[in-house]
């Protein structure tokens, strides 16, 4: 199987974002697992080269582990403004998690529905607006709405991170259509992020012509996180090998009689 | 602007390898959903004339889910055929020995009164090139007396600068047509020897400045038949796309007028637009935007527009004239630009409609901006 | 002297730094953050700041999320 896999050679086909060539088109977050220490296994097994972390005030009660101590060396880190609900708290963020000294990559999360995580798309809006101007190689989480993806690309975001579902719904790509559209019309990588809950939809999304996912919820919570990561590593991939290929030839059915273009032979 | 997207174009696009597509790449296109400038050549391309049928389902099918039964009516009013250009296709070219004549306002709301009586709603302005006979003043001062008439007034004149447009605008125009004539620069020089028309670029740049200017919708397509239709066609669609991606709020349709009978001797040395080579534009268009209208004037006889209609047209010009006037039972009536193929009335137009199973539209737009808004 | 960190006050007893306080509650400096009155403190001016009454202090880092 490792065989297989060494075969195949994906290495014209990176992912070029903020200046760098990604070998890898999972993305993945490290919050909600049982504990920090399965964390370096499950991302050595995801291959995943972008990392999302979250930033947090320190807890003087409770001894406190930076997730940073459990990465590999050479991945790149990318903080997530979540917590914030308005603007202004993801780019205080933002800069904080620049301040710490872990790259100038940012993932905008402005959420003000605490009941759905649902992302606020004219906060995010504002606030990539703001971060790009401040250097920063925005990622920008948010409701797959074309209009507002359309801004952003304006606003200079390095992508687009529209979601499939609620973040930890698990419940696939319910806004399909939707992200199809982005696919469609923005001529920047579209990463489906929050709601993927099986490397089957992680596969869609990629056979749709997404340019990466981003997964968290459905690695952590599963029974075996390592070996999930590790599945969606290989779903990734086959959703990608899949768009590369092309779509085979439907069928077109013959028709026994022209009714609507026989008017041409008549003549 | 769009003239990037020509000459990106330009160099793709195959000249004499029109015949290298196959009727496995047609097939592979039809089974698509959303297709790609690649996929319309393909089926621009002599290999899709054997699947006019299958496009031709899939075009009536995907019309009907974005338009539903309804067929827009409109009719043109020219209200002047002074001209200084010298088009070689054109019965108002400069050097032709027509009657010219330009309405006065009086006749202007004669006109507008006739043609409301027979319950059309949009209204199609058309003159000829000339800034001293019909220039934006006298248009504008005819749309103002219209206005009160029609929910909905389109121009179709030269090319006009943005302030221009957008004054226009102001005064009661909500759409724009404007047909390039051909998108080929060598063929167009020729075509258009002499006069203000002869800047390409200043017209392909035209219906994107109103557009900015505000209008809410524009009409754009090439003259069939001028040049190689395979690639005007092509083309045209592309300047159709490109407004949609551009212009967001802007409702888009083509038109596809093919060279008809008119006062002059000019023929073209392209290859004609025959009755199979029209149909694959009209369905090749739908398939590539399924959103953009498709307008079908008079041109075409009563038999072809029956045959078209339910291939994805979403508009039909009724009880058309292309003379100056003529409408009501005014003396001022000036030369015809062109003949008229179908010259049914509104009424025999409507039920011809209905025939077919699709439902007339006199009227599908509210001029908010009036207070006595027509239309409500 | 009472500061406030994390939205919380904090009784002082005596002079301390910003280093000093967070060595004080073993708080791993790598990649730690601090904010103090609203504007990012750097890493190499936190063992010459001296903290005063009333200061408000925000000590983050970084923790798993998605």
């Amino acid at each position: 199987m490792n065989d297989i896999i060494k075969s195949i050679d994906l290495s014209e086909d990176s992912l070029f974002i903020g200046g760098v060539n990604l070998r890898s088109r999972l993305l993945v977050g490290t919050g909600k697992f049982s504990s920090h220490e399965i964390v370096p296994r499950v991302l050595e097994a995801s291959c995943a080269q972008v990392i999302t972390m979250a930033l947090r005030r320190v807890d003087w009660k409770t001894p406190q582990e930076n997730i940073l101590n459990y990465l590999p060396q050479n991945t790149i880190l990318l903080p997530n403004t979540s917590g914030a609900r308005t603007a202004d708290e993801a780019v205080r963020i933002a800069r904080l998690a620049k301040a710490a000294g872990c790259g100038n990559w940012v993932k905008i999360e402005v959420v003000q529905d605490q009941r759905y995580l649902m992302p606020d798309n004219w906060e995010t809006l504002l606030a990539t607006e703001q971060l790009v101007k401040e250097g920063f190689v925005v990622l920008p989480y948010m409701s797959p709405d074309l209009g507002t993806a359309k801004r952003l690309q304006e606003a200079g975001a390095a992508a687009i991170m529209p979601l499939g579902s609620p973040i930890g719904s698990n419940r696939g790509l319910q806004t399909k259509e939707l992200i199809r559209i982005l696919i469609e019309e923005i001529p920047l990588p579209i990463i489906v992020d929050a709601g993927i809950g099986r490397p089957s939809e992680a596969a869609e999304a990629m056979e749709m012509g997404a340019a990466a996912v981003l997964v968290n919820t459905a690695i952590a919570t599963a029974c075996d996180p390592v070996l999930m990561a590790q599945a969606f590593r290989l779903a990734v991939m086959a959703g990608r090998l899949g768009y590369l290929a092309g779509p085979g030839d439907r069928r077109i059915e013959a028709a026994a009689s022209s009714p609507l273009t026989g008017f041409l032979q008549e003549a | 602007m769009f003239y990037e997207q020509i000459t990106k174009w330009q160099h793709r696009l195959p000249e004499s390898s029109w015949a290298s597509y196959s009727a496995a790449d047609v097939e592979r296109v039809l089974a698509r959903e959303t297709l790609r400038p690649q996929d319309l050549v393909v089926l621009l391309s002599p290999a899709a004339l054997a699947y006019l049928e299958p496009m031709a389902k899939k075009a009536q099918a995907i019309t009907l889910r974005n338009f539903g039964h309804t067929i827009g009516l409109f009719t043109p009013l020219y209200l002047a055929n002074f001209c200084t250009n010298q088009c070689v296709y054109c019965s108002f070219h400069a050097g032709n020995e027509i009657t010219r004549c330009k309405l006065t306002i009086d006749e202007v709301i004669k006109e507008g009164e006739a043609i409301s009586s027979t319950g059309l709603q949009h209204l199609l302005l058309l003159t000829g090139e000339s800034r001293t006979q019909s220039g934006p003043a006298y248009m504008e001062e005819c749309v103002r007396a219209l206005r009160p008439m029609f929910a909905s007034l389109g121009l179709e004149v030269y090319p006009l600068s943005t302030e221009e447009y957008r004054r226009l605008f102001e005064a009661g125009i909500d759409s724009v047509t404007l047909f390039q004539e051909t998108y080929d620069e060598i063929t167009y020089a020729e075509v258009h020897p002499a006069g203000p028309k002869r800047d390409y670029h200043y017209r392909l740049e035209a219906p994107a400045r109103a557009c900015e200017a505000g209008i809410s919708s524009v009409n754009i397509g090439a003259l069939l038949g001028l040049s190689d239709w395979r690639r005007d066609a092509f083309y045209s669609a592309l300047h159709a796309d490109y407004l949609q991606r551009n212009f967001p709020g802007v409702e888009v349709s083509i038109s596809v007028p093919r060279l008809r009978p008119y006062a002059g001797s000019f023929t073209s040395s392209a290859a004609p637009v025959t009755d199979e080579a029209l149909v694959q534009i009209i369905l090749a268009y739908r398939l590539f935007l399924p959103r953009v209208g498709l307008a079908l004037s008079t041109r075409e006889s009563p038999q072809m527009r029956e045959n078209l209609l339910p291939l994805g047209i979403t508009r039909l010009s009724a009880g058309s004239l292309t003379s100056v006037g003529g409408y009501s039972e005014t003396d001022n009536v000036g030369s015809a630009q062109f003949e008229i193929a179908d010259e049914r009335s509104v009424p025999d137009v409507v039920q011809m409609i209905r025939a077919k199973g699709y439902l007339p539209a006199f009227c599908d737009w509210v001029n908010m901006r009036e207070e006595n808004a027509v239309g409500l | 002297m009472e500061i406030v960190v994390n939205g919380e006050a904090e009784e002082l007893i005596s002079d301390c730094t910003v280093l000093q306080l967070l060595e004080n509650h073993a708080v791993t400096i790598k990649a730690a953050v601090v904010e103090l009155n609203g504007k990012i403190l750097k890493q190499e001016h936190w063992k010459n700041t001296l903290l005063q009454t009333d200061d408000r202090l925000e000590i983050l880092i970084f923790m798993g999320g998605g």
